[in-house]
């Protein structure tokens, strides 16, 4: 399955606004085959912080480990919100390239 | 104005690093008297260091440069502790609601710097912007002081947006989580180097002033950051910080991005 972030805003910010996406995710994943992937596409959105993205990667990480993948990291705010989940906090996430 | 006691060694390394001016220079930079100075320090209006020492304080030189926007001297105004600001005097500066400074630094920041940086760019400014706005609201939630919500402007010319908020700042928050936790400066620090958060527990959040600072370090050119009578700086390509405690208390958190 693919998660356009795109259709959750131009500009991904706040811890609310990520839990509100996230709840909205995993209520479509309900009824996923357990070998199907799930991506996650960053394409099309203008900014994101490091607050969104952890609302929304990190449960679903913990929920579906390597099924995960992040799809067209291309934003320089993306990469860096990534980064810092990485080098702060540790946590992996799977990117395709 | 209470005394500072100043780390020589400390003060070596920030005057070596052109971070502070003696009040001489200081004065000549902004092209006032020293006695003016001398008052805007008193009244709070700009922060210094002291050397108890030798009898002299020092001014940072990236808050002389801001203090020529007269948006900095509002912002200054607005986190004075024992201060209720004139709502009125600040309505083009004053965002009670998180959702509308949102709005305003979502959209209309990205308007402004179109054409003139990358849309990369943009991304890292609105990005670091947006934790300090996240921080001001959410970490204040239900505990207020005085005035709800946040300061922010921004100036296009000289690259800076400000955040400031009466909020009840670091220390009272991270201590909430960490009770050793004894002064502004040691919740500063620990605030800009360590995955700690007052809301939520186990090991979740804690990552928004961390991530500030990369997109300082790696992307943009400086934040000055105070809360309580802590300040610190941190500068483009620079993985230090740069902390101090300084002549003035706030009342809550005061940032300024530069970019």
């Amino acid at each position: 399955m693919i998660i356009e972030l795109k259709k959750f805003g131009e500009d991904l910010h706040g811890r609310p606004s990520g839990k509100d996406a996230y709840d909205s995710i995993i209520a479509r994943l309900n009824d996923l085959p357990k070998t199907e992937h799930i991506i996650i596409d960053f394409g099309g959105v203008n900014s994101f912080s490091t607050s969104w993205l952890d609302e929304v990667l990190t449960p679903l990480q913990k929920t579906y480990g390597n099924r995960l993948i992040l799809r067209n990291v291309t934003n320089l705010s993306a990469k860096m919100s990534l980064d810092t989940l990485k080098e702060v906090g540790g946590k992996n996430f799977r990117i395709e390239y | 104005m209470p005394l500072v006691v100043v780390d020589l060694k400390e003060m070596a390394k920030i005057a070596d690093k052109n971070l502070v001016l003696p009040i001489g220079k200081a004065a000549k930079l902004l092209g006032i008297s020293i006695s003016t100075l001398r008052r805007m320090d008193d009244r709070g209006i700009i922060d210094t260091v002291r050397d108890v020492e030798r009898g002299k304080r020092y001014f940072f030189k990236a808050d002389l440069l801001n203090i020529k926007f007269n948006e900095y001297k509002l912002a200054r105004e607005w986190v004075q502790p024992n201060n209720h600001p004139d709502l009125k005097k600040y309505k083009n500066f004053y965002y009670p609601i998180e959702a509308t400074l949102t709005g305003k630094v979502t959209i209309e920041a990205r308007q402004m710097l179109q054409g003139l940086v990358s849309d990369d760019y943009i991304s890292v400014v609105i990005s670091a912007a947006m934790e300090l706005v996240g921080n001001a609201f959410y970490h204040n939630q239900g505990q207020w002081p005085d005035i709800e919500g946040a300061f922010y402007a921004i100036d296009i010319t000289g690259r800076r947006i400000i955040i400031a908020d009466r909020g009840v700042g670091l220390l009272k928050n991270l201590k909430l989580v960490r009770k050793s936790l004894n002064s502004h400066i040691d919740a500063l620090k620990v605030a800009f180097t360590e995955q700690i958060s007052s809301r939520g527990v186990g090991g979740h959040r804690g990552y928004g002033l961390k991530h500030a600072r990369m997109c300082v370090v790696r992307e943009l050119k400086k934040l000055i950051y105070q809360t309580g009578n802590a300040r610190l700086e941190i500068r483009a390509k620079d993985n230090n910080l740069y902390t101090d405690v300084v002549s003035n208390p706030i009342q809550g958190c005061f940032a300024v991005i530069e970019f």
